[in-house]
């Protein structure tokens, strides 16, 4: 493109983004100037800001284009994860609201606007095929989490937090960045689809030794996603983050930028490389099998229930990267399914964990003892959700798993679907452990567990929608069929 | 003497893999961050070779080293806070003395 040439801009496609991310400087504004003293209508102030986000996403729904040459894509994928990138947050943002008045002596308007430039980061992610956005997208997400993480600045264990999650992840991008500039030089271009396009023409630049260094290439950027995606190679920080991390931060982390690198993986795999779909896609079994049995044997073992969630979200990442080593279009829905069913379960866990530790101070798994009787409405919603992420019926957490193996079976993988259900198997272990905890042991003391308000509204909705997803899952499901048409091979 | 794209290009491998050294075995967080910049610098100067000896759209590398250099100069930033965040709280900021959670 030469210089000079008017830049042809189509605003509504780049409005929910925009507005998110004018709606975080305002936040910031609001903080310093309108709300000094009170900060639950920042919080107000910010759902309002992604409720109008995701309204506006809805009105760009059936039209599929790109704008910014081709930096921002709008089809049904990109819908799709914005919805959900968008309503993850919103859970985020309410989840929030009571634990930070209880931290007194940080600042609270930065917290909601960082939530708001990483939801936008997440959404660009979600939207985007070219690699100079990738790079800025993930890194706008990763810088709002990275401060997000280290929020309770007086306790050591969230500055240990955010100290690991930033040098890994400076690591992580530092590696994908390398492996981006040999996706560049040998191709020649940033853009995902003419990269496919110069990879597909034999007698390009592309022959021989140049397939060499883009395969190496993919290889390196991969690894920042694994780290996002906390999965295998890069997994290390994900159960020390987890544990500092304020809670609803954890809960946080958990979520959006996982779904966020899921559909940008879908777009750098399906529409960049499917020329080399036999190269990673030996890759993502690795990864996956070593995922799933790393995160479940190891979530036997520990007694912090954040520590436990951590390392039984790098399980959940190694049934979803699953999909990519099948790579069909039928594992691709399940893709989308798994993803959708896991903000529900995973928010709604840590909802109960944030509504618990809002008593008391520690996060031990001890500390569920006799929660049947001390709060009965903690501990069977607790129950659901562990049930929901064990992967059984009734719950939402039975199709995520369902649909994966299906596609896997299909794809003739028997063997692989068989090695997810050990998988399940072993993790319903250690997920009835809490339920046990909760239901036999005799509490040290009986006195009631008052839920605040904001938290009950978190966990109902979290519920409701692991349930409801459980037993009515059509919709969703023809929905992410519908999604994923155009990609898998 | 014509320098080839060969040459830079292990050049640039050399500098990350110095980087990538550095930031696995240094103990003070801010030799450990500029170890990585160190990464970071050696994947610029991989943009800037290809966009130089490629006849394509070169524009794309140069725009992309300018954008690493810029979110680079932001997380440098970060590193300083966090600095003095574990100084406030620790009075050291040696990494290995982050060591309240393992496992």
């Amino acid at each position: 493109m030469l210089l000079g040439t008017k830049v042809a801009l189509n605003y509504a496609y780049m409005a929910p983004e925009l507005i998110v991310m004018a709606g975080g400087i305002l936040v910031i504004m609001a903080d310093l100037y309108i709300w000094r003293d009170k900060k639950w209508p920042l919080a107000l102030f910010s759902v309002l800001i992604l409720l109008a986000a995701s309204i506006d996403t809805l009105t760009l729904v059936g039209q599929t284009g790109t704008t910014a040459h081709g930096m921002l894509i709008i089809d049904p994928l990109s819908l799709f994860f914005k919805e959900a990138i968008l309503f993850s947050s919103i859970l985020i943002v309410f989840l929030s609201i009571e634990y930070m008045e209880q931290l007194k002596t940080v600042s609270l308007g930065e917290y909601y606007g960082l939530v708001l430039f990483a939801t936008a980061g997440g959404m660009y992610l979600a939207s985007t095929a070219d690699l100079i956005m990738i790079y800025i997208a993930l890194e706008l997400t990763s810088i709002a989490c990275y401060v997000c993480a280290g929020y309770r600045k007086h306790d050591y264990k969230s500055n240990e937090s955010i100290l690991k999650y930033f040098l890994l992840g400076l690591i992580a991008s530092a590696m994908m960045l390398y492996g981006f500039s040999f996706i560049y030089g040998f191709t020649g271009y940033t853009q995902l689809a003419d990269i496919a396009g110069a990879l597909a023409s034999k007698g390009s630049t592309v022959a021989g030794s140049a397939n060499v260094a883009v395969i190496s290439g993919i290889i390196f950027a991969l690894a920042a996603f694994t780290f996002k995606v906390a999965s295998v190679p890069f997994h290390q920080w994900v159960p020390d983050v987890y544990e500092g991390a304020p809670t609803p931060v954890t809960a946080f982390l958990s979520v959006m930028p996982k779904i966020a690198a899921f559909a940008v993986l879908i777009r750098i795999l399906f529409i960049g490389f499917p020329v080399f779909v036999e190269q990673w896609r030996f890759l993502f079994i690795v990864l996956s099998i070593a995922s799933m049995f790393l995160g479940n044997l190891t979530a036997l073992v520990q007694t912090n229930i954040k520590r436990m969630l951590g390392y039984s979200s790098i399980a959940h990442a190694g049934y979803i990267t699953m999909g990519f080593a099948i790579a069909t279009r039928d594992a691709v829905s399940g893709i989308l399914i798994y993803s959708v069913v896991y903000i529900f379960m995973n928010i709604g866990a840590f909802a109960v964990v944030t509504a618990l530790s809002h008593n008391q101070d520690s996060d031990n798994i001890k500390d569920y003892d006799g929660l049947g009787k001390r709060s009965p409405f903690l501990a069977i919603t607790m129950t659901i959700f562990m049930v929901a992420l064990a992967g059984l019926p009734p719950t939402a957490g039975l199709w995520g798993k369902v649909y994966i193996f299906i596609a896997a079976v299909n794809k003739d993988m028997w063997w692989f679907a068989l090695i997810g259900l050990i998988n399940a198997v072993i993790s319903v272990y250690y997920y009835f452990n809490v339920v046990r905890h909760m239901y036999i042991i005799q509490p040290p003391e009986e006195t009631e567990i008052k839920t605040p308000r904001m938290y009950k509204l978190v966990i109902w909705i979290a519920t409701i929608g692991t349930l409801v997803l459980g037993v009515l899952p059509q919709s969703l499901i023809s929905l992410s069929q519908f999604v994923a048409k155009g990609f898998g091979l | 003497m014509n320098i080839t794209l060969n040459q830079i290009l292990i050049l640039a491998a050399g500098i990350f893999s110095i980087g990538l050294l550095g930031a696995l075995t240094r103990k003070s967080v801010i030799i450990v961050v500029m170890c990585i910049e160190l990464m970071f610098n050696a994947v610029n100067i991989n943009m800037l070779a290809f966009a130089y000896f490629s006849g394509l759209p070169a524009i794309r590398g140069q725009v992309f080293a300018i954008f690493i250099m810029v979110v680079s100069a932001a997380e440098m930033g970060l590193t300083m806070a966090i600095a003095i965040l574990m100084y406030r709280n620790k009075g050291t900021v040696e990494v290995n003395k982050a060591n309240l959670m393992k496992w």
